[in-house]
């Protein structure tokens, strides 16, 4: 639609499934983070997940600004966890050394170990909200919330306001152009607060505008005359719907049954070095 | 001819508003026609639109007196979702009246919500999109089009419901010259080709002086000249107290008429075709 919404058009797998799959897909990723206490699990899940980004959105699943939020994130996570985290117990070594910070602590392996857990957790999850939002309409948003039992004059009002906001930013981006045309200059910061209020009243009044005329076309066109509009869709559930749900689902049951059989699977309390972050200490 | 819309002594108040929109307005339209409607700011035009659908009194408040009649029957109290498949209202802004997420889906909405079945609705689905020429649009999404691709999806969406009368309140003033001219011929095709009826508020007059078959023009809330294009352009006098313009050809040949007694009695110009008939007879 463009460039304040996620949204970037495709034809890609995950554009065409159905919402509600997508939602699954959201619900069986957050499942399997958290059933595992350890680094592999999520950070395979951020990575699968980012290849589905990458498949349907190509370039935009590196460039938009959740991605490269979250991988900081990691980074960060690991450095406070590392330094600052109680559970820690083995130094971490650099070439040997121990790496101390005064009055905050030693980088622990086992702070690391804790601070990528969650990093990865959060990443896969904000991955595979992104891969939702940047594959399905608002619009078809809104329906999925409808099919699933959100009533149908509420969905639309979101939807709606959904559409306000892109329209509203152009729009205040051309009284803004406008405003710098005849003069308004923004130098300091306390320029550009003044310049809001030239700003607001304009946006206002057009927004108002706007919103009366929303209403008017709603009305003009029989909207909420009756509770249930023709559906002009036939099934939008369809067979790759049902293969990636039932997969999804295969997983999850098969995780649920492992970490009730083994546990958590984690080895936080066996850490010797670096490579343990990823992979367990052979026994002995 | 039957009348297909006729205002009978109509006068209405918005809330809270202590001059009248409307003063005592009485016309018709017959089935077929084009009107016009022309007049300065707050001159009560889309007030008048909004009468017809039911908008006002339903949706604005305040008090509506007098009659409105669409094909023969009394309107007054009816619901705006019932009259919307009566009358078909599009509005200025190409992007508030949008709300979906491709062309076919925006144009079915009105008759989905409607309830009429969804064989019917894809069956006038394809018949709008020939008529607007727009089959190529189907699948795009309404927010990624010109703005007079988007008007003329808004019309599209309007004309599924199956309208008896297609009102239209400044189609036209936010598109660019290309986008006007795209409106205005669709419009111009639909009522020629399709004999739908037309009522719309335009300031494009030298658009309207070619296309209309009668102009209404409008003042502080009265109608104030109601009649033939060439009838109501000759009232040069009442458009230059208003402040409004009318055709240029047309001052031209006023001029000539007023200043240099060249003219004699036939009817000033108003198409660029005309005035040059009409100017190669003056020597
Ligand atoms: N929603 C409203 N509430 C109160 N008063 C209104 C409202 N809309 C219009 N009016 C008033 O009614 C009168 C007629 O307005 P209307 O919008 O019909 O004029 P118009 O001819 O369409 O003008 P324009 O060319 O600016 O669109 C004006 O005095 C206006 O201020
Ligand atoms: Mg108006």
């Amino acid at each position: 639609m463009n460039n304040q919404t996620f949204y970037k058009p495709g034809d890609s797998i995950f554009h065409r499934c159905d919402s509600r799959t997508k939602l699954a897909i959201i619900v069986g990723v957050t499942l399997l983070s958290f059933l595992f206490f350890n680094p592999v699990v999520p950070a395979v899940l951020s990575i699968v997940v980012f290849i589905f980004n990458f498949i349907s959105t190509g370039r935009y699943a590196f460039t938009n600004s959740l991605t490269k939020l979250f991988i900081v994130t990691i980074f960060l996570l690991v450095l406070i966890h590392g330094f600052a985290n109680p559970i820690g117990k083995t130094p971490a070594l650099f070439f040997g050394h121990e790496f101390t910070i005064p009055f905050f602590g030693t980088f622990s392996l086992e702070g690391a170990y804790f601070g990528l857990t969650y990093g990865f957790r959060v990443t896969a999850i904000a991955l595979v909200s992104l891969l939702y939002i940047s594959t399905t309409h608002p619009t078809e948003i809104v329906k999925g919330f409808t099919k699933l039992g959100v009533p149908y004059n509420i969905g639309f009002m979101i939807l709606m306001s959904l559409q306000l906001i892109p329209i509203s930013s152009r729009e205040a981006q051309i009284i803004i152009s406008a405003q710098k045309a005849r003069g308004l200059v923004e130098r300091t910061i306390w320029d550009k607060i003044k310049g809001l209020v030239p700003l607001f009243v304009p946006l206002v009044v057009i927004s108002m505008e706007r919103m009366e005329t929303m209403a008017m076309a709603l009305e003009a066109r029989a909207f909420g005359s009756s509770s249930k509009p023709t559906p002009l869709y036939k099934v939008n559930f369809s067979a790759k719907d049902f293969v990636i749900v039932i997969f999804f689902l295969v997983i999850s049951v098969a995780a649920v049954v492992l970490r009730v059989k083994c546990g958590g699977l984690n080895w936080i309390g066996n850490m010797h070095g670096w490579s343990n972050l990823f992979l367990p200490a052979i026994r002995g | 001819m039957a009348a297909v819309l006729e205002f009978k002594n109509v006068n209405y108040t918005y809330p809270d508003r202590k001059e009248a929109a409307l003063k005592n307005i009485n016309f018709t339209v017959e089935k077929g026609e084009f009107v016009g409607i022309i007049g300065p700011n707050n001159a009560g035009k889309s007030t008048i639109c909004r009468t017809t659908n039911g908008l006002i009194p339903n949706s604005f408040g305040g008090e509506l007196k007098g009659s409105i009649f669409v094909n023969g029957e009394n309107i007054n109290d009816k619901k705006t979702a019932l009259l919307a498949q009566r009358v078909g209202m599009v509005f200025s802004d190409p992007e508030a009246q949008l709300s979906q997420m491709s062309v076919w889906e925006e144009i079915s909405f009105g008759a989905a919500n409607l309830c009429v079945p969804k064989q019917e609705i894809f069956s006038r689905l394809e018949n709008v999109l020939k008529l607007l020429k727009i089959e190529k649009l189907r699948d795009r999404s309404p927010f990624e089009l010109s703005g007079g691709e988007q008007q003329r999806v808004a019309i599209a969406s309007v004309l599924a419901m199956q309208p008896e009368i297609l009102v239209l309140d400044e189609p036209t003033s936010n598109l660019d010259p290309q986008g006007t001219e795209e409106v205005f011929a669709a419009v111009k095709d639909l009522n020629k080709k399709s004999n739908i009826t037309v009522v719309i508020v335009e300031h494009e007059i030298e658009l309207l002086a070619e296309y209309a078959d009668r102009i209404i023009f409008m003042n502080n809330g009265e109608i104030v000249l109601n009649g033939p294009p060439s009838e109501v352009f000759h009232s040069i006098d009442i458009f230059d107290q208003a402040g409004m313009n009318i055709p240029q050809v047309t001052e031209t040949a006023y001029i000539l008429d007023k200043t240099y007694k060249k003219w004699g009695n036939a009817p000033y110009p108003m198409t660029v075709d005309e005035a040059y008939e009409k100017f190669s007879a003056i020597k």
